[in-house]
């Protein structure tokens, strides 16, 4: 496969759950260092669609996928692919911040330890390289050894981000990760995806379309036609195309606050 | 207007008395337990009550062989069932098949309905013999009471231990397999730690129905008034002790007797303090 600047490919997706058909014909290419963010109404399919990138919705009774998704030209749904490979190089934060009921130290080493780092030293190193990357380590190095649940939201959503970059993961999937913050809280957190887009690719999913405009450089339109339709992309491109002069009416509508 | 106060009040009134019954039952019980057991520890004094030597002929009234036993099969019971109950505990939550889980949950609390006695009885007749056959003993002794004890506390820990696992938040669960923990990684280093206190309280409340049954335990202890030696020497524990002799004994021997029910109810009760402890950490914690 040759190199072409694309971590995701995806080619005529449809995701189903049961026999409900949740995405209809989605294609996608997701470059590399770049932020792609996912906008779209309520229930148009956007978080299934994130979800299919590190298959998280395998967990969902009865969902299927077909069409192909590959990762660095490697097909994730094929056969012989590992699911937990997979979600080593492709790491995700929930919308709701959801760190372990254990220390914040703990939380940061889960992944590491997870995948058989014992040594204290390099342990330590980890942990304190992940929270400076998530612009937490000021806050917290004094407490390290206490409960993360005792953090702030905001806070512990950038402990959630710490614990995926901890692993060094090539991807990290964003779900609404803002939508449970304040505003204060919400630019800390696009400041500090922005600074890490030069080093992993970045999915977003949100609602906000200040944020998606600000924070990405490509931006993908989700919409589904009525209800029980499946979500489909209506337009995919540059942000700046998408957000000033939109080829689908309906993107226009959408992002000047029509509907949705 | 009138009349739906007074209905009120009655209501209140009268739920106000029946709680307050529950209330004065435990006390009467205490009470009248520790009224009949005060004899012994004035007649037969502590030292001889905590004692390794019971021969009421002689006036030695030591319980000491019987809390042995208490301890053993509880013990015994507890290591046997445990294990068992909180894997099935993890099976129905985590990995059955919605269809599976609802019978085998159905199944499990079915085996909390067996009455004990019947439990007891098939032990006696079935695995008794086996017992006896495997080990060339009498077959009767601690190991086919905790086997029995085993089974009596699985309903109770497998419930209290799947209440306990469905509570771990999804997200936590959804959490360690985004990191690309397995299933049993996600299980081993996030469910169980966060579900550890119900797991604690569950293994307690075991413990609590194991210390407690009579009629079972009975049946397949032995019974006799000495030590164990192995897991297959007949002995006692205290509550075989009060069921066959409660009937023929009188005085200082009866008040012995009663002196065992009062260890035996402070045991219950600490264990729910230990309950209430365990649970009162596990709020302050989340």
């Amino acid at each position: 496969m040759p190199e072409n600047g694309y971590k995701f490919e995806l080619r005529d997706v449809d995701l189903y759950y049961g026999d409900f058909k949740v995405l209809e014909d989605v294609n996608l290419d997701i470059r590399k260092c770049c932020i792609t963010a996912i906008i779209g109404p309520s229930g148009c399919g956007k978080s299934s669609a994130l979800r299919c990138l590190n298959r998280m919705n395998d967990l969902i009774d009865g969902s299927r996928v077909e069409g192909r998704v590959t990762l660095e030209g490697e097909e994730i749904y094929g056969r012989n692919f590992s699911v937990v490979g997979l979600r080593k190089r492709v790491g995700m934060v929930f919308q709701k911040p959801n760190p372990f009921p254990k220390t914040i130290y703990d939380n940061v080493a889960f992944g590491p330890r997870l995948y058989g780092i014992r040594d204290r030293e390099v342990l330590d190193g980890i942990v304190e390289e992940s929270l400076k990357s998530a612009a937490l380590f000021e806050e917290v190095k004094d407490k390290l050894r206490t409960s993360a649940l005792a953090l702030s939201g905001g806070q512990q959503q950038r402990l959630c981000i710490a614990r995926v970059l901890a692993v060094q993961p090539e991807v990290i999937l964003l779900d609404e990760p803002c939508s449970a913050l304040d505003p204060i809280a919400t630019q800390r957190i696009e400041d500090l995806l922005s600074e890490l887009k030069s080093r992993y690719t970045i999915v977003i999913v949100t609602h906000n379309m200040q944020q998606a405009a600000r924070l990405s450089d490509y931006t993908a339109f989700f919409m589904i036609e009525a209800q029980g339709d499946p979500g489909r992309i209506v337009e995919y491109g540059d942000t700046n195309t998408i957000f000033t002069k939109p080829a689908d009416e309906r993107t226009e509508h959408y992002i000047t606050g029509r509907f949705g | 207007m009138q009349g739906v106060i007074d209905r009120e009040w009655i209501v209140r009134k009268t739920l106000f008395t029946l709680a307050m019954m529950t209330v004065l039952g435990i006390i009467l019980i205490i009470f009248f337990v520790a009224r009949e057991a005060i004899p012994a520890f004035t007649g037969a004094g502590p030292a001889n009550l905590f004692s390794a030597t019971w021969n009421p002929k002689s006036g030695q009234y030591g319980m000491l062989i019987f809390l042995t036993g208490t301890l053993a099969t509880t013990v015994g019971g507890l290591l046997l069932g445990t294990p068992l109950a909180i894997g099935s505990a993890l099976f129905l939550t985590q990995m059955a098949p919605r269809r599976v889980r609802s019978i085998a949950t159905r199944g499990v609390e079915l085996l909390a309905g067996v009455p004990s006695i019947v439990l007891g009885w098939l032990g006696f007749t079935i695995m008794v013999p086996w017992i006896r056959s495997a080990t060339g003993s009498t077959g009767t002794g601690l190991l086919a009471a905790s086997i029995i004890l085993a089974i009596m506390v699985l309903p109770t820990i497998t419930a209290i231990a799947k209440d306990a696992l469905e509570a771990v938040p999804e997200s936590h669960k959804q959490a360690a397999l985004a990191m690309g923990a397995t299933r049993w990684q996600m299980i081993r280093r996030v469910l169980l730690p966060a579900a550890k206190p119900g797991l604690l309280v569950a293994v307690i409340l075991g413990m609590g129905r194991a210390i407690g049954e009579t009629m079972a335990v009975a049946l397949v202890i032995g019974p006799a008034t000495a030590f164990p030696t192995s897991l297959t020497t007949p002995t006692h524990t205290m509550t075989t002790k009060i069921l066959i002799e409660m009937g023929e004994s009188t005085g200082l021997q009866r008040s012995s007797l009663f002196a065992m029910g009062l260890v035996l109810l402070l045991m219950a009760m600490l264990l729910i303090l230990l309950v209430r402890l365990v649970t009162h950490r596990k709020e302050v914690v989340r």
